[in-house]
């Protein structure tokens, strides 16, 4: 039974991992590069931290998850979703590269940050990977940037991560 | 785990499932403007931070 909810996990992670939009301008031209790239990856991963919200919603509503345990990845979900926020205005704002590549980079802290605090369970850890698969769209997108990123792991997040301990 | 216990997680999974694959199918092909995918995925970041139980936890 368990490999029938992973396999039903590992589908909803190809699935979600390779939609194909169009992004186009006011002109109507067709745009691409690695912003755009980072941007529909974003996107995507915006929409999963959405269907982590529902998932928990439900699962706390079916007694499945406690009133603590779904308190808890809200928090992480939210918390990704503050980072991953920024990101998404430096693109749009039309940041300079060095401003989106430090945005990309703590996100990415808080992204892997979230996934690891996850507590246990297939939806969590379903939608938790496809958090990570979006964010690494993102980085994959985001060396294509020119920039230096630096930043020292671990730095990001250390009050919800005492809290976990 | 007993069969009851599996189908009440099946259950609890296939909203969300296919919610993900109706988004999918949304997506395939779909054409967006640049300012309404930023506007979008603002929108989607927002309704997550609004859940969150502790506001103003950890900000970038």
């Amino acid at each position: 039974m368990t490999k029938h909810i992973a396999l039903v996990a590992t589908l909803l992670v190809v699935l979600t991992g390779c939609p194909k939009r169009t992004v186009v301008n006011e002109a109507g031209a067709t745009l691409s590069g690695p912003r755009i790239d980072m941007a529909l990856a974003l996107s995507e991963m915006a929409a999963d931290q959405v269907e982590l919200a529902g998932a928990v919603n439900a699962l706390q509503d079916g007694g499945a998850l406690s009133q603590e345990r779904a308190d808890r990845i809200r928090e992480l979900n939210a918390d990704v979703a503050r980072f991953g926020q920024v990101v998404n205005r430096a693109l749009a704002d039309r940041s300079d590269d060095q401003t989106v590549l430090d945005a990309v980079a703590t996100l990415q802290t808080a992204a892997e940050s979230m996934v690891q605090l996850l507590p246990e369970g297939q939806v969590t850890r379903t939608i938790g990977a496809a958090v990570i698969g979006a964010l690494q769209t993102i980085l994959n997108a985001a060396e294509q940037l020119p920039g230096d990123v630096s930043y020292e792991r671990g730095t990001i997040l250390p009050d919800r991560q005492s809290l976990a301990a | 785990m007993n069969v009851e216990r599996f189908f009440q997680i099946v259950n609890l999974l296939l909203p969300s499932g296919m919610s993900l694959y109706a988004r999918l199918q949304k997506q395939s092909g779909e054409v967006i403007s640049e300012r309404t995918l930023y506007a979008r995925t603002d929108a989607d970041f927002q309704t997550v931070i609004d859940q969150d139980p502790t506001p103003g936890g950890n900000t970038p």
